[in-house]
């Protein structure tokens, strides 16, 4: 489904990315780990359409996507639910779902995604008319990843879905994305809790300074004893 | 004494709400584009004398006159952005910034000069035929009720329009959060020109009202541009309701500052607002309420 080849991305004159090569199958379930600024929400950026890459390839259902804008990767069946969540503050909770939708390809399905994403998060329907800034982190977090699944896509990249985010509200997030997975929506997961990623994941790649490191699938990654020391800190 | 009062109470409430609209448009295109224009109150001047002088050559109806300038300040309005001030954005933050000034400031006075060259320097507006309704001692001019119903049915679709269309609410993501528009396939170089351009027709509607009551000066727009950048940081940044309350009680300021003291001294009361504001409420009464 998703195939990036030495993808390279630049910040300005800073080079955030060098060489990321990965694959996504339809339906996996696959994560995307390493330390803080190893170029993880880059490559998930680029992937959508916000960054430019300068090099490499990303092909999206064998199409090249590169440098494609976000809005026609949105089209294509592509969210991104992004770090710090970047909800509208000041619009509803209805109102933030419904940007989600914004596609002109998504917009004749608006009442019937609401109803899925009330089914999965209940607490947003009786949340709707609140504005999203008097929300709970927890529950903002359910909004930006109903916003994300308004466009109805079939590759649902998260970023960071359970930081600062209450632990009984992580295990409610965590059976709707499973029920999501169930229902054949495909994940590329970028998270630092590498515990809490690993309990989600079938497989994964590590980045490191912009590069992929090392790939494999959960059995392979745990029983690598260099991916556990550097992420379980295990010796 | 009352009727003194409630007199001058329909005055504030006729210029402040005319206010309200120069500074609703200013406020759509700072809060979007994160540009101050400096010409926004200059756009007014020649709205109203593009107005007085349509009126006085062709007679149309001021609604049909306020259509066709609407349009063309949609036109004016996307081509200020594509050809003036998107390419600033490629500057670095400080090049972008003064060239902002220079660029709006400089429009300001070409505009202004050629408005003067054109139409001469005195100044102009729609003289409607005088007609008052006497309610108790208070007396309201015919044209006072059409501005007034003007600037409540305005506000009311801009209201709509910002809440209930896709388009509108693009407008609001975009302000709110740039970045989560656009993961939201919002194309916001798109919505930065097209809100330009929408904010430059709401200019164009004010230009035309104010122009029913008040004469309209080629050079006077920039007393205006100030005073709408004193009512967003009253009422906050793209927030439409803020916005009228603000222009409501700046333009009730001034009359009653003109009628207890002197009208010399009732440019000052926006100055004095604003310096009060920036220096007791740094983040804008908005931010206070919450």
């Amino acid at each position: 489904m998703l195939e990036i080849r030495n993808l390279v991305v630049d910040h300005g004159e800073l080079r955030a990315i060098w060489d990321v090569s990965l694959d996504v199958e339809a339906g996996e379930r696959v994560g995307l780990l390493g330390a803080n600024g190893a170029g993880k929400s880059t490559t998930l950026g680029a992937i959508l359409g916000i960054y430019k890459a300068s090099g490499g390839h990303i092909r999206y259902k064998s199409a090249e996507i590169a440098n494609r804008e976000a809005v026609q990767n949105v089209e294509a069946g592509i969210a991104l639910v992004p770090e710090g969540r970047q909800l509208f503050p000041e619009m509803k909770v209805r109102e933030n779902l419904e940007m989600g939708a914004y596609p002109r390809s998504a917009r004749g399905k608006v009442a019937e995604n609401l109803d899925r994403i009330f089914d999965l998060f209940p607490i947003l329907r009786e949340k709707q008319n609140q504005n999203a800034n008097e929300l709970s982190g927890g529950q903002q977090q359910m909004v930006a990843i109903g916003r994300a699944l308004m466009s109805s896509p079939q590759l649902l990249l998260l970023d960071e879905p359970f930081l600062g985010v209450a632990p009984v509200i992580i295990e409610e997030v965590m059976a709707a994305l499973n029920r999501l997975a169930d229902q054949g929506v495909t994940f590329l997961l970028v998270e630092q809790n590498i515990h809490r990623a690993m309990e989600f994941v079938e497989r994964a790649y590590v980045i490191e300074n912009g590069r992929t490191v090392l790939a494999g699938s959960k059995q392979q990654l745990l029983g690598d004893p260099e991916f556990s020391n550097k992420f379980l800190g295990l010796d | 004494m009352t009727a003194i009062i409630a007199q001058l109470v329909i005055s504030g409430l006729l210029l402040g709400g005319l206010y309200a609209l120069v500074a609703f448009g200013l406020s759509l295109i700072y809060g979007v584009v994160r540009i101050l224009n400096f010409a926004h109150g200059t756009l007014l001047a020649i709205g109203g004398i593009a107005a007085s002088i349509i009126f006085a050559v062709y007679k149309l109806n001021p609604v049909l006159i306020a259509v066709v300038l609407v349009l063309v300040f949609l036109v004016f309005g996307y081509l200020m952005h594509i050809y003036l001030l998107d390419p600033l954005k490629k500057r670095n933050p400080f090049e972008a910034t003064i060239g902002t000034v220079l660029v709006t400031v400089g429009l300001l006075l070409i505009i202004s000069d050629l408005a003067a060259e054109i139409a001469g320097p005195t100044p102009k507006n729609i003289p409607l035929e005088f007609h008052a309704y006497i309610v108790g001692e208070v007396i309201i001019q015919r044209a006072e009720l059409y501005i007034l119903g003007g600037i409540t049915l305005f506000t009311i679709a801009l209201h709509l329009f910002l809440k209930k269309t896709w388009f509108g609410r693009a407008i609001r993501a975009v302000t709110q959060s740039p970045l989560g528009a656009n993961i939201c396939g919002i194309r916001s170089k798109q919505i930065h020109a097209q809100t330009v351009a929408v904010g430059c027709g709401i200019v164009a509607i004010a230009g035309v009202l104010w122009s029913l009551k008040f004469p309209v000066d080629p050079y006077g727009g920039f007393d205006l541009t100030v005073r709408a950048f004193t009512i967003i940081i009253l009422g906050g940044i793209g927030n439409l309701v803020g916005a009228l309350l603000a222009g409501l009680f700046l333009g009730l300021a001034e009359v009653f500052t003109s009628f207890l003291w002197a009208s010399d001294w009732a440019p000052a009361v926006s100055i004095v607002l604003l310096l009060v504001i920036l220096v007791v409420f740094p983040r804008g009464l908005a931010s206070v309420r919450k």
